[in-house]
């Protein structure tokens, strides 16, 4: 292989390993930490600033660089053995972190052990794009355009790399695998290169010494050393649980660890229910049920393993559906549970949906009298969508009359805090826009139920004792001696008080999901970070808007005093503006697809993938005109001006097809608008960056320098965007309110480049 | 550098009229901005200064250092506070040369409960207690129950006052027997509880201090002379977890029930079994032979359930199975009352006369449903005694 081929497939690689790594590092990452929001933003920017840092600081030198194959193929090496030690190491973290068995990590030691276990692999990676334009510079034909086909190369490469592992080897092998291919290509991709890089003493050497390391360590792994690896990293993970199974799917990890009898359920590290565990089981089916007075169809979403559906069928009940988005929860419970737990998922009573429950309840044509949702606590975006005013809406329009929906809140039973009443009250107040009967079960876990006929649902004891008579129902919690306590009227009062009287708290709907917004703001009260707590508090969107506009005067105070080399230095400002504007995008469609549609995967992918092909797209097609392109300036305004009309459309296709009642229309929506809106995004960016290097590129020998320092700007624009699209602008703001800021943000730099 | 050598080139040029009043108009607008900014992140900086003196009251144990600073004694971490330090309870604030307690007076839950649910067994069955916390807590326990007041500054939490004389004229209004201090830990709120206590003393009615045990003998001793019976926190008997999930030593728990035994308090003991972390049984033993060989077997001994709860959010509760092998030890080892709190599934919440073997008050939840104790605390079938307090 020649060094052009040769620098071609590094650099495919890179961008595949970038992202196949990122997505394992991800997971793993989810499974030590607390799966909300927050933490999924700490570690996208982490990897962000990270790989931000490697290209613009360590690729500043790259032009300087004497040996630059050398250096190259050496860093590739590195790599090679950095991606998997980073597995272990966050596999480790827990135990190097001196936490307790199941104590949920708190912000600093999350922040740190993120940025510390991130900065090897992915400042590598950054660096090896700005040293990869160099190489290729002085291979190409055209050198002018070897940014540009860098950058589509690795777009190439990130999206081959994201769908292999998220569609095709997440199921069918384990993390450490996935990190051994990895670690086999970089060798590759290493030695490879290692053939253009000499001579040098000893370089016959090293480059032998990496093929017949490469080789021993294949055959160490395949037979058997993989599996020692993964076993003792597991253990490390999951240290002081004893661990029965871990599997990967394509929605995430599940666990099961277990002692004695019991058999716990962890998705992403987060508790999900525990086997047997009676009294959360009895609490979250009994009330609804018993609440009914003839329950004969249900629907449960998520939770049947937990012991849900062995609750309800004790009921007279002839139909339970049950719709869980992941079947490995399900193949799992089936190969671990003892046949006591799950030979309820065989009862001929019994249909097991697979698939998302938003999905299920806007097209089902069942109606039920029982709906009831176990997917615990919004923590996330995703999550947050069971609670909206939109899904109750819909779960409305399934409900036979005299209906009742339940579902189960963390609480506290002693003491409800200002935070805690924010969050319970924003989905008490969703919940009562929809039903007109709500009423609160009290204790350290809260019970909504909601019914259609105001009235009809009630807490007296008596009535639920007496039909748990008539239906021969011996519950061994949800019964008086139990309920007396639990209901008494002191309780129920206080309960209702505090949660039903937050009046100021914000309703949760689809396009503003606010209620995982202060889950996260009382989640932040669990650990004694004030500084970070009142920031988090201090969130409103007056507060948003007043630091953004802020920002953006000083912006263009700025631009307005500095007018040499203005329009060069506003393309590069542009490029990070477009990497902030374009993760809020990808996020604002990734939600809206979900709320309008459902949960589907392999269509999220698509979505996915698409701006992965803009990006290409655009960037090919500014390669192929690089030289016939005259007026460079005009022409990246032109793309400013589009970006920055984008996100004002966006949310005019979002309310279109959320609101619209044509088949036609919403299949069109699904296959071909929301597949589009990516594309469109991803032209815009592809066709940036590559014109904002040339505009800002002053001498060839500086290539690799600004290169590295726009993919920087690129990349960090992107972190902060990463970090802040989740976690408070697309609650607090809204998706059009966050459309509405990006717009904003992207004008002002539109500004800088037409003022003359 | 660069910035600098081209601000220098702008101001050579000099700014045109246009570009001058431009310029101004903007910075005008950015520091008017700067300044409301400053402003919205201020106001969640007033934050020390709690503002009312409600709640504020000298506290009773404490020793001057110097001109300023204070130590206080309450528990073995003895703070040294300099003026204006805050305690590690979060409730105790240096001022002058002196100690307050901040949550003097100044509630923040306030519930009836069932006797039961302290857990108080061998009290009064079926009566009920006036049950009151204040913010603040001197452990750190990762599995609090009550993390959302027990960890947290009263500055944080929605307060509101009740006197000592309003706490036991509620009490006695909901027909409660005793008041209890518990939720959070009254040890914070030391100067209240006496003070209520002496009151409530006074009009008959029960104090119950539900407490870890952290502190000194010399406040628990004074304190002995007005509560009357305690629930006491038996964390655990292994003094690396003691330390490192619940802030607290083996030592000072150990001394704390000895003493509060000595001075004629009625104590129980709650052991909460969390798994993984103190589920070993050989620890469970030592301490059910420690309680046996000091206190007598006569103290009752309530195994608790852990929930996922606080920081422990991510841990499964406890088998059934070990609680109920921790119960076999603990009767094994001669202990007369041992219980399963609130697990109705396994019911193991009845008390049994130690004399006859017969059920003397049953129990489900937390619901008295049979009481065969006379008010002289005697076993109806037999006569033989049985330790608490029945009158």
């Amino acid at each position: 292989m020649d060094l052009k081929k040769t620098t071609i497939f590094c650099v495919i690689l890179s961008g595949a390993s970038a992202i196949a790594s990122q997505i394992v590092f991800m997971r793993e990452f989810l499974i030590v930490f607390y799966g909300n929001e927050i933490s999924i933003g700490i570690i996208l920017a982490s990897w962000l600033l990270w790989g931000a840092f490697g290209s613009a600081f360590i690729g500043f030198f790259s032009d300087r660089l004497r040996n630059k194959t050398r250096i190259f193929a050496f860093s590739q090496l590195a790599l090679a053995f950095i991606l998997p030690a980073t597995l272990l190491f966050i596999r480790g973290s827990k135990s190097i972190m001196a936490i307790s068995t199941g104590e949920i990590i708190g912000f600093s030691p999350m922040i740190f052990t993120t940025f510390l276990v991130l900065f090897l692999p992915c400042a590598i990676m950054g660096f090896l794009f700005s040293l990869a334009c160099r190489i290729y510079r002085e291979v190409a034909a055209r050198p002018e355009e070897s940014v540009a086909r860098v950058y589509i190369l690795e777009a190439i490469g990130a999206l081959t790399g994201g769908l292999l592992v998220s569609y095709f080897l997440i199921r069918f092998m384990n993390a450490t695998s996935i990190l051994f291919l990895l670690f086999f290509f970089n060798m590759l991709a290493s030695w490879l290169m290692q053939r253009h890089s000499g001579p040098y003493p000893g370089w016959r050497v090293v480059k032998h010494a990496t093929i017949i390391a490469l080789l021993i360590l294949t055959v160490l792994f395949i037979s058997g050393g993989g599996k020692v690896i993964r076993k003792c990293s597991l253990r490390k993970l999951w240290s002081g649980y004893d661990l029965i199974a871990s599997k990967d799917s394509i929605y995430g990890n599940i666990a099961i660890t277990g002692r004695g009898e019991g058999h716990s359920f962890y998705e992403n590290g987060l508790h999900l229910y525990t086997v047997p565990d009676l009294l959360s089981a009895e609490e979250a089916v009994h009330f609804a049920l018993l609440g009914h007075e003839r329950p004969q169809k249900v629907l449960l979403i998520g939770g049947g393993i937990g012991g849900l559906l062995g609750e309800i069928l004790k009921h007279p009940v002839k139909k339970v559906d049950y719709v869980e988005l992941d079947p490995t929860i399900i193949e799992m419970a089936r190969e671990y549970l003892p046949p006591s737990e799950s030979s309820v998922l065989a009862s001929p009573k019994v249909e097991i949906i697979n698939g998302d429950g938003r999905f299920y309840a806007k097209r089902t044509a069942n109606k039920y009298d029982v709906i009831i949702i176990s997917l615990g606590d919004p923590y996330t975006a995703q999550i947050n969508r069971f609670y909206t005013v939109e899904f109750f809406a819909e779960l409305k329009r399934i409900l036979n009359g005299g209906g009742v929906i339940s579902f189960a809140l963390t609480s506290s039973e002693n003491y409800i805090s200002e935070e805690l009443q924010n969050y319970l009250g924003s989905i008490y107040s969703s919940l009562k826009e929809v039903f007109p009967e709500v009423l609160i079960v009290p204790g350290d876990t809260i019970h909504l139920l909601a019914s259609n006929v105001p009235g009809s649902l009630s807490l007296d004891s008596e009535l639920l004792a007496q039909r748990e008579r008539e239906r021969g129902i011996k519950a061994k919690y949800v019964r008086d001696y139990y309920l007396f306590d639990k209901l008494s009227a002191e309780r129920v009062e206080y309960a209702n008080s505090v949660i039903s009287g937050k009046k100021d708290a914000e309703v949760n709907t689809d396009f503003k999901p606010i209620s995982y917004y202060y889950a996260t703001v009382f989640w932040s009260t669990h650990f004694d970070v004030p500084v970070i707590r009142r920031l988090l508090q201090s969130v409103s969107p007056e507060n948003i808007w007043i630091v953004v506009s802020f920002l953006c005067f000083i912006v263009l105070f700025l631009g307005l005093l500095l007018r040499k080399r203005r329009p060069k230095r506003a393309a590069l400002l542009a490029v990070m503006t477009t990497g902030f504007a374009e993760i809020n995008f990808q996020i604002a469609v990734i939600l809206s697809f979900q709320v309008i549609y459902g949960y589907v995967f392999y269509k999220l992918g698509i979505i996915i993938t698409s701006f992965m092909v803009g990006l290409a797209l655009g960037g090919w097609m500014i390669a192929r005109n690089m030289k016939t392109i005259k007026n460079d300036v005009k022409l990246f305004t032109w793309t400013q001006v589009s970006i920055c009309i984008y996100p004002l459309i966006l949310p005019l296709v979002f309310l279109w097809l959320s609101r619209t009642e044509s088949e036609l229309v919403s299949w069109m929506g699904a296959n071909i608008v929301f597949p589009f809106l990516p594309i469109i995004a991803g032209i815009i960016g592809g066709v940036q960056f590559p014109l904002a290097n040339r505009i800002y590129l002053e001498s060839e020998d500086q290539m690799g320098r600004v290169a590295g320092l726009s993919y920087g700007l690129d990349l960090f624009g992107a972190c902060i965007g990463a970090f802040v699209a989740a976690t408070f602008l697309i609650p607090v703001l809204g998706i059009f309110g966050t459309c509405l800021l990006v717009a904003l943000i992207n004008t002002t730099v539109l500004v800088l480049l037409l003022i003359k | 550098m660069k910035i600098l050598e081209e601000l220098s080139t702008i101001w050579d040029k000099k700014l045109s009229r246009k570009d001058f009043l431009k310029g101004c108009a903007l910075l005008g607008i950015g520091v008017g901005a700067s300044c409301y900014l400053f402003d919205v992140f201020s106001k969640y900086k007033a934050f020390a200064s709690i503002g009312e003196k409600r709640g504020m009251h000298e506290a009773l144990f404490y020793q001057k250092m110097g001109d300023d600073a204070v130590q206080c004694q309450l528990c073995f971490n003895k703070c040294t506070l300099q003026d204006g330090e805050r305690g590690f309870c979060r409730v105790r604030e240096t001022a002058g040369g002196k100690l307050y307690s901040l949550v003097y007076e100044l509630i923040c839950s306030m519930h009836v409960d069932p006797i039961e649910k302290k857990p108080m067994f061998h009290m009064l069955p079926g009566s009920k207690s006036f049950s009151i916390a204040t913010a603040g807590c001197n452990s750190r326990c990762k599995y609090c129950q009550n993390w959302s007041i027990s960890q947290r500054p009263p500055e944080e939490t929605t307060n509101r006052v009740l006197t000592s004389r309003d706490l036991v004229s509620s009490a006695k209004a909901n027909g409660c027997r005793s008041i209890a201090y518990t939720y959070s830990e009254p040890i914070v709120f030391y100067e209240y509880m006496i003070d209520a206590s002496k009151l409530a003393g006074e009009e008959g009615i029960y104090n119950v201090m539900v407490t870890g045990g952290k502190i000194n003998k010399e406040p628990l001793k004074y304190a002995c002379q007005y509560v009357d019976a305690a629930n006491i926190d038996f964390k655990g008997f292994d003094d690396k977890y003691l330390r490192e999930v619940c802030a607290q030593k083996l030592d000072n728990i150990l001394e704390v029930i000895q003493v509060m035994k000595q001075e004629g308090v009625w104590i129980e003991l709650t052991n909460l079994i969390v798994p993984t972390l103190n589920d070993n049984m050989d620890t469970i033993r030592k301490m059910v032979k420690w309680i046996k060989s000091t206190v007598g077997p006569d103290v009752p001994l309530h195994f608790s359930r852990f929930w996922p709860q606080y920081k422990l959010r991510s841990l499964y509760p406890t088998p059934i199975d070990t609680l109920k092998k921790a119960r076999g030890i603990a009767l094994e080892e001669g202990l007369h009352y041992v219980y399963i709190g609130n697990v109705p599934e396994v019911g193991f919440e009845s008390t049994v006369c130690p004399s006859c073997g017969k059920t003397v008050i049953k129990r489900i939840g937390y619901k008295v449903i049979d009481n065969n104790v006379s008010s002289d605390g005697r076993c109806k079938f037999c006569g033989g005694k049985i330790a608490g307090i029945w009158s």
